[in-house]
């Protein structure tokens, strides 16, 4: 069974879909000083508006961009999986209200209040179609949800990047593999964690080089890297390392949105919703948005 | 055999163009449709794009007319 729900209708043409996010896309905005167009809460609002793309593309960009829509409905698994475990069932009914998820996953997690149980069922359910979901319930007991989470967001990062027949939504995937294994190693050279980081394999960085890297503790040379893998300059830890990755990312697809043929544009678009509501977010806590919002509407 | 070399030339100035038209028409009539979906103001200047190609299969047939009839 699939991770996300089944969709009947022919979809639209490109074109047709291009010209709406253009619009749409142009109306954004991302630096959370201007005003907010969609639903009052952002977080529902983007997943309103991944849901509507979804079911708006063509069958064949759907099958071109199913990882890219795969690894980001992991997070309302994920999500789901954290209020069920706090027993917060009003929370999780919300949070499953504009979900992608197949129906039969949806009734499994609001089947049962017990944790195991529904990683058990979800384990049988999925484990056919993504192999590395074998043994989840065993990961679950022994590492906790923090262990489980890990897995699932390694797991499917990884199929998603071999499964991607799309060069921008490849690119895409790689580059946040790539940010996965940079951020965790500069976490734990930041903290001076002992343990050595979970590097995800598959990425563009050399393993062999992240490792040198994390064997003589050199903050500088990962400082360089995660300048390199960005494609600017800049102190990272001046605006910080993720919000200085997170602006790469912004530059990298709005160079994919420009080809006029390919998924990059639907990418970029939802990016950059991303970063709208989540600036959006930071606007209603009456808090200064952080840099990377700034960072990646200058980039854009 | 003139008179037949001379229709082909005729068909062929039109029909090519006509292809070309069509093409162009059903993208611009694709991107159009979803540009009115998100704003209905803008009908009378997607009614004009759409209808820009059109000048390709008119410019045709009066070729193709002047063949046959010059």
């Amino acid at each position: 069974m699939n991770l996300l729900r089944d969709i009947d209708t022919a979809g639209a043409p490109d074109d047709y879909l291009f010209a709406r996010i253009r619009y749409r896309r142009a109306a954004l905005d991302t630096s959370g000083q201007g005003q907010w167009a969609g639903p009052a809460d952002p977080h529902r609002a983007l997943k309103a508006e991944y849901a509507w793309v979804y079911a708006q593309l063509n069958q064949g960009m759907r099958r071109k961009l199913l990882p890219f829509f795969e690894y980001n409905e992991l997070g309302t698994l994920i999500i789901a999986l954290r209020y069920l475990s706090a027993g917060d069932s009003a929370a999780l009914k919300s949070q499953l209200q504009f979900s992608l998820l197949h129906p039969q996953l949806r009734k499994v997690l609001l089947g049962s209040d017990k944790i195991t149980t529904v990683i058990r069922r979800l384990e049988s359910l999925l484990s056919k179609r993504y192999a590395f979901l074998g043994g989840l319930t065993a990961h679950y007991l022994r590492q906790g949800p923090g262990g489980l989470e890990q897995a699932l967001r390694g797991g499917f990062l990884q199929q998603a990047t071999t499964e991607s027949r799309s060069r921008p939504l490849r690119e895409m995937l790689l580059y946040q593999l790539d940010m996965r294994n940079l951020l965790a190693l500069y976490k734990h050279l930041h903290w001076k964690i002992p343990s050595p980081p979970p590097f995800l394999a598959g990425g563009t960085l050399p393993g062999s080089l992240t490792e040198k890297i994390w064997a003589a503790q050199d903050m500088a040379k990962l400082l360089e890297l995660i300048q390199q893998r960005a494609g600017q300059k800049g102190d990272p830890e001046a605006t910080g390392v993720e919000d200085f990755l997170f602006a790469g990312l912004t530059r990298q697809l709005h160079r994919a949105s420009r080809d006029p043929l390919q998924a990059g544009l639907v990418l970029d678009y939802l990016w950059r919703y991303q970063l709208a509501s989540r600036a959006r977010g930071w606007q209603l806590k009456n808090t200064p948005a952080p840099p990377e919002t700034a960072l990646a509407g200058g980039a854009a | 055999m003139e008179d037949v070399l001379m229709a082909f030339a005729a068909a062929l100035a039109v029909g090519i163009p006509a292809l070309a038209t069509a093409w162009a028409q059903s993208r611009i009539g694709a991107a159009g449709a979803g540009t009115l979906a998100e704003k209905p103001e803008l009908t009378g200047t997607i009614i004009i794009l759409l209808a820009i190609p059109e000048t390709m299969v008119i410019l045709g047939f009066v070729v193709a007319a002047m063949i046959l009839v010059l």
